[in-house]
This record gives structure tokens, C-alpha cells and sequence, in this order.
């Protein structure tokens, strides 16, 4: 973006100019740069957010665990009693493993969505890069994440399956789940800042989004589903359907993008290696995720101070 | 670019006051002819501002939900609750390098709007600002600090906003508690601080992270008489060092005190702008704080 040049300073000395320009793009590099030089800024805001959460609960930080860990024996129960007592073989750790990496995507956009507001002095009194902010919550949500799957392991173990080399692959499945959700919550930060109402919102459309993904159900159960509401028939297995109709009824499935990075992380614990397709699309949404967050949110955040 | 031929380049260091016409300045097609804007050579300023307007839309009385908007959906043209406000009208001024800079006018004039489009916070709704350096701001009290941290933290909290390291940041710890005066609390959390506690915080952080360019506003007013006199003498001692301040106050003796210049601003417009003396007086003298001046240019 043109910024015309600074008139002022002399030589070797660093001008910055501010120009009236909202809505268009500030110049990326530098924009990465001064979040960069601002790093250690980044992880203490982070930090900071995990150490106010929960201060005044007799269980603190144990809260993170516990949450999707009370969550997860609910949804076991409620499910055990809609089937009778019979569900999928390590059902239990699926269900847990799943709601694990869901919860992960709760609290980054949750976060994530009020970052901005809840800067408020901060925003009014001190420039910085506004994505500072989501970024510092999208860390806080993934250092949450990380003791959750020490307590997934211990289910993965009691249901007596074993430990799999393909999870040492784990952490790098973490950078395009990480930069999906950060993509998130500039987008949902930003609508935040326009519309208070979106963190009401949130929590309903994100119970929703569980309910769409292989969690609760499996991926298979959620191919069915779909391809009984397509045919407009009860349909019992999928061999029963029309290759066209199930081909159609994948496809729906894959519209919502956390089915690709479930399926990676169900496959990785089940010491399998996840396939190209998933991969790519975990990749792609997580792309897709940063350029859309990220032009919503560099072309608004000069107006986030007026707006907080 | 940045070698513009002066015609009459003021006289250096000593002549800060007698106002030089520059040359004509891009961008700055907003002036009218008066006396100012004092425009001094290129290398030595330290923030040049053009024709600077900052405006908001403030909503009236309505939080920004959902709801509020689809309700005023269709009525674009009827917005009454929503106003349009000028804090900044077309400024315009430099201020040189280890010049300080008073600014003041009554509640409202645009001076902390004014402060914050220079700190780069606010985005200019036309104009352009030009910051040589790297700038601190001081404005309001508690500034940016989060009251469930401990002022210790909060102290951290403040440095590396401001982009300096940790290493940087405990070098400088002792010095920013023992200035600010409140040891005995420094690691209580800062909901506990009484306002003039944590305004002497935040004048210890902000004056410790060595900009080249320092913001205040208002901050001065924090504190007892024994904490006034301290925070004054550390300003003068940040003008030895050729630091440059833009001071905004009410009180009119720190104004008079420590700036070389002095701007009235009000309506978002500049009033006046020249020596200390000069202006505060005609500013006191003015009946209505310079609002018709400023409304009829």
C-alpha cells in the first residue's frame, strides 16, 4: 500500500507516518515485524489470561481439564442411554479425544471473539498491532489444550489400546489447527467489535458446529445421517445407499471444516496416517481461515479504538 | 524528498518562539493563511502534522448489538442516534526535536483525541501525522494496566507493550518502584491502588522506557504535592536528554513551567499557538475558552 514518503526526520532516523487510509491493508511486512519485535508482549498477555481465568475457583486452572472432562461424561451417559447401553467399541476415548480438540476450538474463539473489546485501555492508550490481541488468546487456548491430551491418553490406555509412534506426529498437526483457529478469532473478533451480541451467539452456533462433527457421532454415523436426510428415508448402513447419494452425502460432511482435522486426529491416535485429502484440507481451511480473519481484521482494527 | 529548500530557515536552538513561515508543505491545503503553522526544517523535526482531522461516529446511548442495527436497518438516512463527532478539525503544527509542546484548551477541545492520533491509536479521518522515533504515551491514568495483575507485573505488562525487552524491563524495575513510591504494594494486584497510587505507576513506567518522543496527558495532576514536584523535576530532567514531550494539562502552571511553546486548541481547532505566557494568558482572559475564536477562525 502506497504510503507516501516521510517528509520529516532527517537521515537514519525511523518516521512513521499515519495518513488517513481505513479500509485498505497496512503493509504486511511491517506489520508481521512489529508483532515479531513484540513477541515477548504476545506470551505474557497469554499468559496473564490463563492466570485471570479462574483465580477465584477453588479448582483453578484445573478447571481446563475438568470442563470438557465433566462435558465428556455427560455426552458418555446421555449417549449410553440413547443406545441402550451399546455403543462403538473405545467409544469412551473417542468421544473424549474428539471433545478435547472441540473444546480447544471453543476457548480459542470464545477468546478470541472478546480479545478486542476486553482490550479496552489497553486499545485506547497504547499502539500496537490489534492482532496482538486474538493472537495472545489463540496461545493461552493452545497451552490449554496441551495437559487435556495427557488426560486423553489416560482413557486411550484404559480402553486398552496402545500407544502409536504415528502420535509423535501430534504436535505438527497442531500448526494448521492453531492457524485455523487464530483465522477464527480475528474474524469473530472483529464482528465482535461491531456486533456485542456475536459472544452471545457464540456458544449456541459452536454447540451446533460439536453436534455437525465426528465427536458424539462418528464420521461414519454422520455420512448416514446425511444420506437419510438426502434420500428422505431411514437408512440403515451405508452399503444400503446409492454410491452417488453417499459420494454427495461426504461432500456435506466435509463442508464443516473441523471434520478434516477430526479425522487427522483420529487417525493419528489410532496409528494410522491421516490421508492427502484431509491433510490438504486442514491446510486449506487453515489458509483460508488466516487470509479471510486477517483482511477483516487489518482493514477494521485502525477503528477498533473508536469502537471499544 | 526530504531536502526542501528554505527560504528562511529559523535560527537553530534559541528561537523557538517567533514563528518562521515554512515552505509549502504537501498536504497542507487546510491552512488559512494565519500566521501558523510554525514550520521548522525537515531534520529537525520531531512530529510534523498536516491538516489533521480525526471524526467518529458515536452512538447515542445504544450499546453496538445486533438488534440496534437491524432496528436502524433502512433508515440510513435518519440516524439520530448516531452523531457525528469532530474531535479534531484540521491541524496543524511541528514540533521540533527536544521541543516541549503544552497543550490546552477546556474539556472536550480535542487535545487527548489530538494526543492519540499523534500516538498513532486513532487513524486520522484525513490528514497525515509523521512520528520520528520511537514514542511513549502517557495518557489518562492506569494506562493500559490490568487490575488483577500485581503492580510488578503490571510494570512488566507496560514494557513490553511498549516493545522493550525483560531483560530492559528489570533493569529499569527498582528505579520505576522506588520513583513511584509504592514499594510497599508493588506486588499486591492494582484493584488495591488508590488512583493517584497507580498514576504514579504509570508516570514511572512511561517516563523510564526512554522515548524519543513522550505523550502526556494529564498526568501530571496525579498524585500528592511531594509527588508533583518529583514528576516535574523528572520531566525537566527528560528535556535535558532532548527528549521531545507534547504535554497536554489543565494546570497552567506545569504548562508554563516546563513547555517552550504553548497550543490552544478548542472545538478541535487551533486557537493559538506561541509562547507560554502569551497564550495562557489569552486564554484565561477568553470569556468561553476560545470557542468562537475558534468557530470563526
Amino acid at each position: 500500500m502506497p504510503v507516501s514518503p516521510a517528509t520529516i526526520g532527517g537521515a537514519g532516523r525511523e518516521v512513521t507516518v499515519f495518513d488517513a487510509q481505513t479500509g485498505r491493508l497496512p503493509p504486511l511486512d511491517a506489520y508481521i515485524r512489529d508483532i515479531w519485535s513484540r513477541r515477548r508482549f504476545v506470551m505474557h498477555l497469554a499468559r496473564s489470561n490463563l492466570k485471570a481465568e479462574h483465580t477465584d475457583t477453588v479448582f483453578g486452572q484445573l478447571w481446563q481439564v475438568l470442563n470438557p472432562l465433566l462435558l465428556g461424561m455427560v455426552y458418555f451417559f446421555v449417549v449410553m442411554v440413547l443406545r441402550g447401553g451399546n455403543a462403538p467399541p473405545d467409544y469412551l476415548s473417542y468421544l473424549m479425544g474428539g471433545l478435547f480438540l472441540y473444546y480447544y476450538f471453543r476457548n480459542a474463539m470464545g477468546t478470541g471473539a472478546n480479545s478486542v473489546v476486553a482490550g479496552g485501555t489497553l486499545l485506547l492508550n497504547s499502539a500496537f498491532p490489534r492482532a496482538i490481541l486474538p493472537l495472545s488468546t489463540t496461545f493461552a487456548a493452545t497451552y490449554n489444550y496441551i495437559p487435556t491430551f495427557i488426560v486423553y491418553l489416560g482413557f486411550h490406555l484404559a480402553g486398552g489400546r496402545d500407544l502409536q509412534p504415528t502420535m509423535l506426529l501430534l504436535p505438527l498437526f497442531l500448526i494448521p489447527l492453531s492457524a485455523f483457529a487464530f483465522g477464527l478469532s480475528l474474524l469473530s473478533a472483529t464482528v465482535t467489535v461491531y456486533f456485542r451480541d456475536t459472544t452471545s451467539f457464540l456458544p449456541y452456533t459452536l454447540r451446533i458446529w460439536l453436534y455437525l462433527s465426528p465427536v458424539i457421532l462418528t464420521y461414519d454415523e454422520l455420512v448416514l445421517l446425511v444420506v437419510s436426510l438426502l434420500t428422505g428415508s431411514r437408512v440403515r448402513t451405508i452399503e444400503d445407499a446409492p454410491a452417488a447419494t453417499v459420494a454427495l452425502a461426504e461432500k456435506v460432511v466435509y463442508i464443516n471444516p473441523l471434520v478434516s482435522y477430526l479425522q487427522i486426529w483420529h487417525a493419528l491416535v489410532d496409528g494410522r496416517l491421516p490421508g492427502l485429502f484431509d491433510i490438504g484440507m486442514a491446510i486449506a481451511w487453515a489458509v483460508a481461515a488466516l487470509a479471510i480473519g486477517g483482511w477483516f481484521f487489518l482493514t477494521r482494527e485502525r477503528e477498533f479504538a473508536f469502537r471499544v | 524528498m526530504s531536502d526542501l529548500d528554505h527560504t528562511t530557515p529559523p535560527t537553530a536552538q534559541d528561537d523557538v518562539d517567533s514563528p518562521v513561515d515554512g515552505p509549502p508543505v504537501s498536504g497542507d491545503d487546510g491552512s488559512d493563511g494565519a500566521t501558523w503553522p510554525v514550520r521548522y526544517p525537515d531534520g529537525d523535526v520531531a512530529i510534523r502534522v498536516n491538516n489533521l482531522h480525526i471524526t467518529y461516529r458515536s452512538v447515542v446511548d445504544k450499546k453496538q448489538t445486533l438488534r440496534g442495527r437491524v432496528s436502524r436497518l433502512g433508515r440510513r438516512g435518519t440516524r439520530d442516534n448516531i452523531r457525528l463527532v469532530r474531535a479534531v478539525q484540521g491541524v496543524d503544527f511541528d514540533v521540533r526535536r527536544g521541543e516541549v509542546l503544552g497543550v490546552i484548551g477546556h474539556n472536550g477541545a480535542g487535545k487527548s483525541t489530538m494526543l492519540r492520533g499523534i500516538a498513532g491509536i486513532l487513524p486520522p479521518s484525513e490528514g497525515r501525522v509523521e512520528v520520528a522515533g520511537q514514542v511513549s504515551t502517557l495518557l489518562a491514568l492506569g494506562v493500559g494496566f490490568n487490575a488483577k495483575l500485581t503492580g510488578r507485573e503490571n510494570i512488566l505488562v507496560g514494557g513490553l507493550a511498549a516493545g522493550l525487552t525483560r531483560q530492559e524491563i528489570l533493569e529499569r524495575e527498582d528505579a520505576i518502584i522506588d520513583f513511584s513510591g509504592v514499594r510497599d504494594f508493588i506486588d499486591m494486584p492494582l484493584r488495591t491502588y488508590s488512583s493517584g497510587m497507580r498514576g504514579r505507576l504509570a508516570f514511572a513506567v512511561s517516563t523510564s522506557l526512554d522515548p524519543d518522543i513522550l505523550l502526556i496527558d494529564e498526568a501530571l495532576s496525579a498524585g500528592d504535592a511531594n509527588f508533583k514536584d518529583k514528576a516535574s523535576q523528572r520531566m525537566k530532567q527528560l528535556l535535558g536528554e532532548g527528549r521531545t514531550i507534547v504535554l497536554v494539562s489543565h494546570s497552567m502552571g506545569s504548562i508554563m513551567d516546563l513547555s517552550d511553546r504553548v497550543m490552544w486548541l478548542a472545538g478541535g481547532q487551533v486557537v493559538e499557538v506561541g509562547d507560554p505566557e502569551t497564550v495562557v494568558d489569552h486564554y484565561n482572559a477568553d470569556p468561553d475558552g476560545g470557542r468562537t475564536r475558534a468557530a470563526t477562525g
